[in-house]
């Protein structure tokens, strides 16, 4: 039984709201509706011949009078009485609620340009149609006709909004309308927004100021205030509320793809005056912030020239942190460093120093020392470029059973079962992973004219009498003079 | 020892806390803690008469090969000991100080270091607590500059720091001249060649400070040629002699889509010329680049040691390269591949020759798999004589919040030494991250496991080992003109 109570219920529920949906709307003595929501439009074709003018309903018009714009709705009552004809459920709408600056009192005491009066069919006929009463509301094709004849189509680029529109501030449109307003052709086409300011404050009063307020442009531009074009449009609250959070697309110059644009950049913001194009071009979309998440040297003229990112303001345009180094600079930066690289327009010197001296594993991947042998023995990086040979590699591999204060254990090298014969060559070919575990007395063990086995170590050719020049101490590890005495 | 480090710590402390009311003092500073493992090589032995097999190479019952030199009766093998660990502390702080009068400047990099954990020395000149790395008083104007103390010298021969005083001047823009001169320090170890860390690992360590006299010029005549020389000289405070005469030259030249850079190095002492090096890059865009180069490298040697006199001979190395990214950035690839050939010895062996070319292959990749993840992958290939790598990672990173990032990472390699043969592959995982406190301080660090795996059992090093690192980043205080954590 409960049950059934339910079901009754939920049918009765579904039937009154499905009755509510399809009921005609009860007439009202004076009803108000905006065009989104009134009922059909007034049907004129319908009452072709009835109504000898326009001015008949619409008296308004041409008075200026709001009131009388539209017929009342009793009017209609005259006929569609229920008895001469059936009741009708028009109402009387509300103006559209436009940006357009149209005056119908002004149009209707003008003349055309063959001095006729305007009547109201000059716009308003539907077109093609030459029956009586076939309106309808005009397009802006036929506003052009007259008020810009050059102007192939309407939001051309050759169009002075102004002409027929309010400025978006003056307009009474909502926020949604203002999100909602069609963007002109031109602005989607290549290149556009790289030109798109206008050329005077007063085009922008024309044409700019019709979709767009002062947030339009701060929202990219970081110096809207010192931009006269930008400070001609009035800020308007629905643009802000639009605009916020809206993080800004900055266009990309083509000059910024070219190949070499990260070494020349430098060159064209500078010039030879040390301030170049910083201040003229740079500055449109950067800050000071740009250059500074790259280089480190705040007093280079051409960036100090540029205006300081300040709160509330535009960011500009992110430059995030990026290598100007191509592949293999780890290997080549010694050469580029060396050669006069302005290495601290980004780097501090702790950066090198980090590496460079070598005891902060910042360089090598965690574990480099238990695979660092194949690129000490083939030079893949400069070990001491870094590292002491002794005092780092010697003192580590004896620290840990690799190194030798004396002779060498025949066994150590054990995949070389020949090692004593062919030790030579690899000595020669890598000195320096020799010295990483041996000292010079393992040498001196055997290469030694004082000791040892006597077995001479120099090359062919070897210039004893240089040798001793450079350092005669040297020679006393294995001879009992130099050669000059 | 931990009480030293607590005052460099202290010092940082005092140094931070002022410049943060008064803008006249800019401190940087990093404080890295780490964990290392590592197992020393130890030599074992087995009774000859028990091994399986002829020659030099036998086998133990256990299966562990083992070398044999009759007639000793025993066999050997190397193995690793037990893992051994240390937790070594370094505090760096970066100093810099102004307002004493336009142009003049103090600057130090000190650096702090002390093991809290652990072995005190498996880390390098872990019981030396302080090092000024850096501390010199400069005057600057815009065209010269004068620096007094302890500083480096970056140029065409190294980047190496002494005492002393250098004087710069550039009598144009494009033209940059400077002569220094000191007490000469020795490359990564920032101690004098007389130092006790020297002579405890080189019976043959000088007993004379050394000193320094350098000369460089710089030239930039167009904006796309770089150029510059240096001529240095080391000699012993006491005595005849010399520890180094060298001489370098470096330039860049770029036109248009090419970039070529030249170096050479030259031991003027010992007539020899180091290092020829010349470069080319051609970067049709900003998305591809190509390069080749040629090299001939020979080690150079101070004259204070005997190594000169072995003529070591080098070898000459070709290699090329390139590097490819997507329009959108989200796929990078670059990869090159060298070959070295060394030059004739003289001491080959006919019937025993050693390997004297090698390769080099490497490769790598980055994948932007969305805004918040990106995908790393590398792999280098090394073979020469006297050892060969073949290793390969695989790193997986997240984005968060802040610049806040998050990764893990795979990695494995083989070796295969000549010289001490491994096995085996070490693999390793590990984490990583970084954490930004603020504005000017961050915290990252990183934990990774590495297994040793299929190794012959007690043969040869045992890589298994953890390690850990955790680094905080602070700066207080702001150069003028500078953001407070410029640079990188």
């Amino acid at each position: 039984m409960r049950r059934i109570a339910v079901v009754s219920s939920l049918l009765l529920g579904v039937a009154v709201t499905v009755a509510a949906r399809t009921a005609p709307p009860a007439p009202s003595a004076a009803p108000q509706a905006t065009v989104q929501d009134t009922m059909l439009p007034f049907p004129h074709r319908r009452h072709a011949g009835l109504f000898p003018q326009c001015t008949v309903c619409h008296r308004g018009i041409t008075t200026g009078d709001s009131a009388t714009i539209y017929p009342k709705y009793q009017a209609c009552l005259n006929c569609h009485d229920g008895t001469v004809k059936p009741r009708v459920s028009w109402r009387q709408p509300t103006p559209l609620v436009t940006n357009l600056a149209f005056s119908h009192v002004r149009h209707e005491q003008s003349v055309d340009s063959a001095g006729q009066t305007i009547a109201c069919l000059s716009c308003h006929r539907t077109p093609g149609d030459t029956s009586d009463m076939a309106v309808s509301p005009p397009q802006p094709q036929r506003c052009i006709q007259c008020h810009a004849h050059t102007a192939p189509a309407h939001m051309d680029a050759a169009q002075a909004c102004a002409t027929c529109h309010v400025t978006l501030v003056r307009s009474p449109l909502s926020a949604a309308q203002v999100a909602a307003i069609p963007k002109p052709a031109d602005h989607d086409a290549a290149g556009w927004v790289m030109h798109h300011a206008p050329a005077s404050p007063a085009a922008a009063t024309a044409r700019c100021a019709v979709c767009h307020a002062r947030e339009s442009c701060e929202r990219c531009h970081f110096n809207a205030a010192a931009i006269p074009a930008i400070q001609a449009l009035e800020p308007d609250p629905r643009v802000a509320n639009l605009v916020r959070g809206r993080a800004p697309t900055y266009p990309k110059p083509a000059s910024h793809d070219s190949a070499d644009w990260q070494w020349k950049h430098g060159t064209v913001a500078g010039g030879a005056n040390g301030l170049g194009t910083a201040v003229t071009t740079c500055s449109d979309c950067h800050t000071q912030s740009s250059c500074r998440t790259c280089h480190r040297d705040g007093t280079t003229p051409a960036i100090a020239a540029l205006p300081a990112l300040k709160a509330g303001t535009a960011y500009g345009v992110h430059v995030p942190p990026r290598t100007i180094h191509t592949a293999g600079w780890l290997k080549d930066h010694p050469t580029q460093a060396a050669a006069g690289a302005n290495c601290a327009a980004c780097h501090s010197r702790s950066f090198c120093v980090d590496c460079h001296q070598g005891q902060k594993a910042v360089y090598h991947p965690p574990n480099f020392v238990a695979q660092h042998a194949s690129e000490a023995y083939n030079n893949e990086t400069q070990c001491t470029a870094c590292h002491s040979t002794e005092t780092f590699c010697r003192a580590c591999h004896l620290q840990t059973g690799r190194g030798t204060r004396s002779k060498t254990s025949a066994l150590f090298h054990s995949a070389q079962p020949l090692w004593l014969l062919n030790h030579g060559q690899a000595a020669r070919q890598n000195l320096e992973a020799c010295a990483a575990c041996h000292t010079q007395a393992s040498c001196t063990q055997c290469h030694s004219a004082t000791g040892g086995w006597g077995i001479n170590p120099h090359p062919p050719g070897f210039d004893a009498k240089r040798a001793a020049a450079n350092n005669p101490r040297s020679c006393l590890a294995c001879h009992a003079k130099v050669p000059d005495e | 020892m931990i009480r030293r480090f607590s005052f460099v710590l202290l010092l940082g402390a005092w140094a931070a806390v002022p410049s943060a009311r008064a803008q006249g003092v800019r401190v940087s500073g990093t404080t890295t803690l780490n964990y290392v493992q590592l197992r020393s090589l130890q030599i074992d032995s087995v009774l000859a008469a028990t091994t399986t097999g002829d020659g030099v190479m036998r086998v133990a019952p256990d299966g562990t090969p083992v070398q044999c030199v009759d007639p000793s009766p025993y066999c050997y093998v190397y193995g690793s000991g037990a893992a051994i660990s240390s937790a070594p502390a370094l505090q760096d702080l970066q100093v810099s100080a102004w307002g004493f009068g336009r142009g003049m400047r103090f600057y130090a990099d000190l650096r702090g270091r002390a093991v809290v954990g652990g072995s005190n020395t498996l880390w390098p000149q872990a019981n030396d607590h302080f090092d000024a790395l850096e501390a010199y008083l400069e005057y600057a104007q815009p065209r010269f500059r004068v620096r007094a103390g302890r500083q480096w010298d970056v140029s065409g021969l190294a980047f190496n720091n002494y005492d002393g005083a250098s004087v710069q001047v550039r009598p144009v823009s494009a033209l940059t001249l400077e002569a220094y001169g000191g007490w000469t320090l020795q490359t990564g170890l920032d101690e004098p060649v007389t130092s006790g860390a020297l002579a405890a690992v080189e019976p043959y360590a000088p007993d004379s400070r050394g000193l320094l006299f350098g000369f460089r010029a710089q030239a930039r005549p167009a904006p796309p040629v770089w150029l510059s020389a240096v001529y240095e000289r080391s000699t012993p405070q006491s005595g005849s002699g010399l520890y180094s005469e060298r001489l370098a030259a470096d330039g860049m030249f770029r036109t248009g889509r090419l970039t070529m850079d030249l170096a050479a190095q030259v031991d003027l002492a010992s007539a020899e010329l180091n290092e020829l090096r010349t470069q080319l890059v051609y970067a049709p865009g900003t998305r591809w680049s190509a390069r080749a180069f040629v090299r001939r490298h020979r080690p150079y040697f101070d004259l204070w040691t005997i190594w000169g006199a072995f003529g070591a001979v080098g070898f000459v190395e070709g290699g090329a390269g390139a590097s490819w990214r997507s329009a959108d950035g989200a796929l990078s690839v670059e990869g090159q591949a060298s070959r070295r050939h060394y030059l004739d010895t003289g001491a080959e062996v006919g019937f025993a020759p050693l390997r004297s070319n090698g390769w080099s292959l490497s490769g790598s990749s980055a994948m932007r798999l969305s805004p918040v993840w990106a995908l790393n992958a590398q792999y280098g290939l090394d073979l020469g004589f006297g050892a060969a790598k073949s290793q390969g990672g695989l790193t997986l990173r997240r984005t968060l919040r802040g610049g806040n990032s998050i990764g893990i990472t795979g990695t494995a390699f083989q070796t295969a030494d000549e010289l001490l043969v491994n096995s085996g592959t070490v693999v390793g995982l590990g984490v990583n991250g970084v954490w930004r406190l603020g504005e000017n301080s961050s915290v990252s660090g990183s934990l990774a496991d590495y297994q040793h795996a299929g190794r012959v059992p007690n043969s040869g090093p045992n890589w298994s080992q953890l390690r850990a690192s955790l680094t905080y980043n602070w700066t207080v205080g702001a150069e003028p003109g500078l953001p407070p954590a410029g640079g990188k």
